[in-house]
C-alpha cells in the first residue's frame, strides 16, 4: 500500500493554504453538500459509519462523540479545535495548519452545524508562530466568501470561528484544561463528570476534536462514511496522518491507510534506519506510549487494534524511531524530564510522582541509581495513573515502566558501573 | 427514601447529599484534604478516593443480577473515585475500606508527604494537623522518598498569617476561600507541576479581614496564625466555646486558654450567624480579656471590700436626685433588664443611655461596607440594650451629654467596657463627675476619682444572652472562671435594690430569665 493522500492531497503545491486554490480542487463542495442536501442525522449517520476515530490520541469514534450534543439545548454551544499538539514525537497537525487550514475549517464547520454549534475556537500551540498566521488568513478569506459569518453559502446556517493562542503549556491539549485555559484561567484539568458535551466552554455544551479528526470529514461528505471506513481496518476506519522521526532516513509526515503494515512505512516511505544502523526500538504513538522492542513490530500494522495487541498505543501516530546507539536511560530522562516540567500540580499523584520519577532516573543516569530503584517504579506507579484527575499520570509513568522492563539490562548497566 | 450503602451500612438519604457528608452523620469518615463544605470542590488532594459501584440490572428483564448466594451483584467502578465529588445515587454501593482503597489511600499519603518537611517538633499546627492524623491512621510508617526534599523561597505574605510553603499540600483551600468567600483576588496558585506555590499574586496584597480562616482552613501548618506561633503546643490549652464581643454580628468562637489567659479565638459553626468563618478584627481583639484585667472594688481611690463597696453606693444613689447613667452594650440582655429596671424603680432618673458609638446612635445594624460579618456596631448587645428601655426618657441625657459634661450629674453611673478604653478620649471629662459609680472588668484611671468602683465579670467569665444586629438571640457560658471578687453587674445591681429597700430578690440568672421572661 503506498501513501493515500486524503487530508494531505496537494500540499506539495505552495497555493495549498489558499481558498482558490482549495475550492478550485473540490474544497467546500463537501459542506455545500452538508448544508443543501443532507440532514443533520443524515451526516450523523455518515459518520458513524466512516469509523473516524478521534486522531488526538485517545481514538474515541467521532461520530458518537457529535451525538453526545443536544443540538436543541437552548443557548450557545461551542465547537473547539484542538490544535495544541504538545505530545513529543507528534507534528501531524502542523501540516495541516500551515498547508490545509481549509479543509480543517470545512469539518469544523459541518461539524457546526451537524451539533447546531454556534461558534468555533481553535486552540493552538503557542510556539506555531507560522501555522497560526496560515490559520487566520485562511479565517479571512473563508469569511471574505460568504463560508463563515451570518447565512453560509446561503443555507441560513451561520458560524463564526476564531483562534486562540495557548502559552505553552503540553497539560492544555487535554481538553478540559484546554477549555479552563480557552476561559482565561489556569490550564488544569476538571473533573468530570460533567463532560464538555453537557458543560464545556463557558459552562455551555461544548465538542472537542483534533485537527486531523475534522481535516477527514470533508471526504466522509463527498465520498459516504461507508467509503471512508471501507479505506481502514474493521475498526480504524480510513486515513491516519503520522509523524515518523529519529533514527530514519526520511523523517516527516505519511498519510496512509489505516491497516498500512509497518514495515511499509517504516522501510518504503521513511527509508529505514538511517546510516545502515540496526533498529533497537520504536515509539509508536507519541512519548507517553509503550515502548516496542523490534520483535514485537512483527506483523504489525498500522491501526489501533493491532498496535494494541502489541502492547502499545497509536495514541497521535507519532512514530519515534530508535536505532542501536540510542541510550535508553538518557531517553527515559529526558522524556521524564519532559513531563516533570509539565504536569499541571494540581493532584497528588501526579505534581509529587513526576518530579519523584524524575529525580529517580536523574540519579540513575548520574551513577547513583540502585536496583530497587526499578522496583520503586513499579511500586509508585499502581497509586499515580487510576489515582489521578487525567491521563497525564499514566503518561509519564507509562513510558518509564515500559523502558525499564524492556531495556532493564541497561538500566542495570548504570546502576551497577555508572555513566560511561 | 432514595438509599446507598457505605461499607455494609445502608443509609436512607432525600436530596442531593455530598457523600463526605453524608457519610459523617452515619459515622464513617472519609479522610479528606481539599473538601470543605463552604467552599467549592476541587478534588486535587485525592485523599478522600472510595470505590463506587452500582447494582447490576438485567437489561432485558430489568431485575437485578444476583451471585450464587443470592446478593445482588455490584458493578464497580475501574477505578476508585473522589468521595468529595460523588453525586449520591439511589442504589450506590460505596467502599471505604476496602482493601483496595486502604492501598490507595497510603499510596496517596505516600505522595503527599515525599516532599512535606516532617517538622512537627517546630510546628504550630501539631496536635490540629490533618495530615498527622491522617498519616498516624493511614500512612506508611518508613518512606521510601530518598531524594532532596523540595524547599520554597519564604515568602511574607501578610501581617496576620504566616507562610510556610514548604509545608503545603496544595490542597487550594486557602485560595478558594480568597476568590469565592473572602471575595479577593489576591491569593492563589502560581507557577506549575512540583513547583506549584499558593502565594499573593504579582503587584497584590492581601487586605481582607478574613485571613485567619485561610489558616484554619489550611490542614497542616502551611498557614499560621503569626499572633499565635510558638506560644502554646496547642494540647496545653483548654478549650471553650463563647461568642466574640468585638462587634454586633457575634461569632460563635472557641477560646484557648491556659492559666486564667485566652491565647487566640477561632470561630466555630453556626449556621444562623457566621457558619465557618470570623473576622481577624474579633479574632486577635482576644487580648483584652487579659490586659488590666480588675479583680477586686474599691471606693475613693482605695481598696474595698465588696460590702463597703456596696454601701457606699447606695448611700451615693439614694441622696443623688439627677443621676446620669452610661450603660454598655457589652452586658448582657439579662443585665440590661435589671439594669433599666433599677432606674425606673428604685433610683428613677431620665438619663440612661447605652449609646456611646455613633452607629449605637443611628441605630446602624448594616455590616461595615465590603465585611461578610463584622458590624458597624462596635457592641454584641446593642439589639438588648434597646430592648430593654435603656434609653433617655423624657427630657432625659444621652450617653454623649453625659461623657461630654458629667459635672452636670449629681452623681454618674458608669460602665466602662473594653470598646470605650479602646475608643480613647470618650472618657476625658469623667475625672470631673461628681460621686462617680464605676462598673468595669477593666482597670481605668477612673479608679482612683470614683467614688465607688467595682469590679464585674467579663463575658467571657459568665454567661448571658445577647441579640445581634439581625435579632438572633444567642446564650452564652462562661469558659474561664471570674477573677478575685469580680461580680456580675446583675448581682451588683440587685443587691443595690436590696439595699435600698426595693428588693428584686433577682439573685440568679435564672430568675431573671423567668421574671423578664426571656426564655430559659
Ligand atoms: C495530557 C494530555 C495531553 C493531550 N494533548 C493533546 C493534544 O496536544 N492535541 C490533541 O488533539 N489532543 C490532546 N489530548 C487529547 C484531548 O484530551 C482530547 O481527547 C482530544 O482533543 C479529543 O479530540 P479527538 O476525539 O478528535 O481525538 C491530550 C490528552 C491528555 C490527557
Ligand atoms: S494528573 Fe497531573 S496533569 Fe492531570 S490533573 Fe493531576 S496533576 Fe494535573
Ligand atoms: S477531598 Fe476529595 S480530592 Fe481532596
Amino acid at each position: 500500500m503506498p501513501e493515500k493522500r486524503i487530508i494531505l492531497d496537494k500540499i506539495e503545491d505552495k497555493h495549498s493554504p489558499n481558498i482558490d486554490f482549495y475550492r478550485g480542487n473540490g474544497g467546500y463542495e463537501a459542506l455545500k453538500k452538508a448544508l443543501t442536501q443532507m440532514s443533520p442525522s443524515q451526516i450523523l449517520d455518515e459518520m458513524k459509519a466512516s469509523n473516524l476515530r478521534g486522531r488526538g490520541g485517545a481514538g474515541f469514534p467521532v461520530g458518537v462523540k457529535w451525538s453526545f450534543i443536544n443540538r436543541t439545548f437552548p443557548g450557545p454551544k461551542y465547537l473547539i479545535c484542538n490544535a495544541d499538539e504538545g505530545e513529543p514525537g507528534t507534528f501531524k497537525d502542523r501540516e495541516i495548519l500551515q498547508k490545509k487550514p481549509h479543509i480543517m475549517i470545512e469539518g469544523m464547520i459541518i461539524g457546526a452545524y451537524v451539533m447546531g454549534l454556534d461558534a468555533g475556537y481553535i486552540y493552538i500551540r503557542g510556539e506555531f508562530y507560522e501555522p497560526i498566521q496560515a490559520v487566520d488568513k485562511a479565517i479571512r478569506e473563508a469569511y471574505d466568501a460568504g463560508i463563515l459569518g451570518k447565512d453560509i453559502m446561503g443555507s441560513g446556517f451561520s458560524f463564526d470561528l476564531y483562534t486562540y493562542r495557548g502559552a505553552g503549556a503540553y497539560i492544555c491539549g487535554e481538553e478540559s484544561s484546554l477549555i479552563n485555559s480557552l476561559e482565561g484561567k489556569r490550564g488544569l484539568p476538571r473533573l468530570r463528570p460533567p463532560f464538555p458535551a453537557q458543560v464545556g466552554l463557558y459552562g455551555r455544551p461544548s465538542t472537542v476534536n483534533n485537527v486531523e479528526s475534522f481535516s477527514a470529514v470533508p471526504s466522509i461528505i463527498n465520498n459516504g462514511g461507508k467509503w471512508y471506513a471501507g479505506l481502514g481496518t474493521p475498526k480504524s476506519g480510513g486515513t491516519k496522518l503520522f509523524s515518523i522521526s529519529g533514527h530514519v532516513n526520511r523523517p516527516g509526515v505519511y498519510e496512509i491507510p489505516m491497516g498500512t503494515p509497518w514495515t511499509e512505512l517504516f522501510n518504503d516511505m521513511a527509508g529505514g534506519v538511517k546510516d545502515g544502523k540496526k533498529l533497537k526500538a520504536v515509539i509508536p504513538g507519541g512519548s507517553s506510549t509503550p515502548v516496542l522492542r523490534p520483535e514485537e513490530l512483527d506483523g504489525m500494522t498500522m491501526d489501533y487494534e493491532s498496535v494494541q495487541s502489541k502492547g502499545s498505543m497509536l495514541g497521535s501516530g507519532a512514530v519515534i524511531v530508535l536505532d542501536e546507539t540510542t541510550d535508553m536511560v538518557k531517553l527515559l530522562y529526558r522524556i521524564l524530564h519532559f513531563y516533570a516540567h509539565e504536569s499541571c500540580g494540581q493532584c497528588t499523584p501526579c505534581r509529587e510522582g513526576c518530579d519523584w520519577y524524575y529525580d529517580i532516573i536523574s540519579r540513575i543516569r548520574h551513577g547513583k541509581g540502585r536496583l530497587e530503584d526499578l522496583d520503586l517504579f513499579e511500586r509508585l506507579a499502581k497509586n499515580i495513573g487510576p489515582n489521578t484527575i487525567c491521563a497525564f499520570g499514566d503518561a509519564f509513568t507509562t513510558p518509564a515502566l515500559s523502558f525499564t522492563r524492556k531495556f532493564r539490562d541497561e538500566f542495570v548497566e548504570y546502576i551497577k558501573n555508572g555513566n560511561k | 427514601m432514595a438509599k446507598i450503602t457505605i461499607d455494609d451500612k445502608v443509609i436512607e438519604y432525600s436530596g442531593n447529599p455530598n457523600l463526605i457528608e453524608l457519610a459523617k452523620e452515619n459515622g464513617i469518615d472519609i479522610p479528606h484534604f481539599c473538601y470543605h463544605p463552604a467552599l467549592t470542590i476541587s478534588g486535587n488532594c485525592r485523599m478522600c478516593l472510595v470505590e463506587v459501584g452500582t447494582l447490576c440490572k438485567n437489561q432485558q428483564t430489568g431485575e437485578y443480577e444476583k451471585d450464587d448466594k443470592g446478593n445482588i451483584k455490584v458493578n464497580f467502578m475501574p477505578k476508585p473515585q473522589p468521595g468529595c465529588y460523588q453525586q449520591v445515587s439511589d442504589g450506590m454501593v460505596i467502599r471505604t475500606n476496602s482493601e483496595r482503597i486502604i492501598e490507595a489511600r497510603k499510596g496517596v499519603l505516600e505522595f503527599t508527604l515525599a516532599n512535606h518537611p516532617l517538622d512537627c517538633p517546630v510546628c504550630d499546627q501539631a496536635g490540629e494537623c490533618v495530615l498527622q492524623d491522617y498519616s498516624f491512621q493511614y500512612g506508611f510508617s518508613r518512606s521510601q522518598f530518598i531524594e532532596k526534599k523540595r524547599t520554597y523561597k519564604k515568602n511574607e505574605i501578610s501581617p496576620v498569617l504566616t507562610q510556610e510553603m514548604n509545608r503545603c499540600i496544595h490542597c487550594d483551600r486557602c485560595a478558594r476561600f480568597t476568590t469565592e468567600i473572602a471575595g479577593e483576588s489576591s491569593f492563589a496558585r502560581t507557577w506549575r507541576g512540583n513547583k506549584m506555590e499558593l502565594s499573593v499574586l504579582p503587584g497584590g496584597t492581601i487586605t481582607h479581614n478574613y485571613q485567619g480562616n485561610m489558616a484554619d482552613i489550611c490542614p497542616v501548618g502551611a498557614l499560621t496564625i503569626t499572633d499565635f506561633r510558638f506560644k502554646s503546643r496547642v494540647w496545653f490549652l483548654n478549650y471553650g466555646v463563647t461568642l466574640c464581643t468585638s462587634c454586633g454580628k457575634g461569632c460563635s468562637v472557641m477560646t484557648s486558654h491556659k492559666k486564667g489567659k485566652v491565647f487566640r479565638l477561632k470561630p466555630v459553626y453556626n449556621e444562623k450567624v457566621n457558619t465557618y468563618w470570623m473576622c481577624d478584627h474579633g479574632r486577635l481583639r482576644y487580648r483584652f480579656l487579659n490586659e488590666s484585667r480588675k479583680s477586686g472594688h474599691s471606693a475613693g481611690g482605695k481598696k474595698a471590700n465588696f460590702q463597703s463597696a456596696l454601701s457606699l453606693a447606695a448611700e451615693i444613689l439614694k441622696a443623688s436626685k439627677n443621676i446620669g447613667v452610661i450603660a454598655s452594650a457589652k452586658e448582657s440582655l439579662e443585665t440590661c433588664m435589671v439594669l433599666s429596671r433599677f432606674f425606673r424603680e428604685v433610683a428613677p432618673t431620665a438619663h440612661v443611655d447605652y449609646r456611646v458609638d455613633d452607629a449605637q446612635v443611628r441605630d446602624d445594624r448594616s455590616l461595615r461596607p465590603g465585611e461578610l460579618l463584622r458590624a458597624k456596631d462596635p457592641y454584641p448587645n446593642s439589639f438588648g440594650a434597646r430592648e430593654a428601655g435603656l434609653l433617655p426618657g423624657q427630657g432625659g441625657a444621652t450617653a454623649i451629654d453625659i461623657l461630654g459634661a458629667p459635672e452636670k450629674f449629681d452623681a454618674v453611673v458608669l460602665f466602662i467596657d473594653d470598646h470605650i478604653i479602646e475608643a480613647g478620649d470618650r472618657l476625658g471629662n469623667m475625672s470631673k463627675a461628681k460621686n462617680l459609680i464605676v462598673l468595669s472588668p477593666f482597670e481605668s484611671s477612673l479608679d482612683s476619682t470614683a467614688a465607688v468602683s467595682f469590679a464585674t465579670r467579663a463575658y467571657s467569665e459568665t454567661s448571658g444572652t445577647y441579640i445581634n444586629i439581625d435579632g438572633i438571640r444567642q446564650k452564652y457560658c462562661p469558659v474561664l472562671p471570674p477573677l478575685g471578687d469580680a461580680r456580675d453587674s446583675w448581682d451588683i445591681l440587685n443587691q443595690l435594690s436590696g439595699l435600698m429597700g426595693k428588693s428584686f430578690g433577682l439573685d440568679s440568672i435564672g430568675k431573671i430569665r423567668s421574671h423578664f421572661k426571656l426564655g430559659d
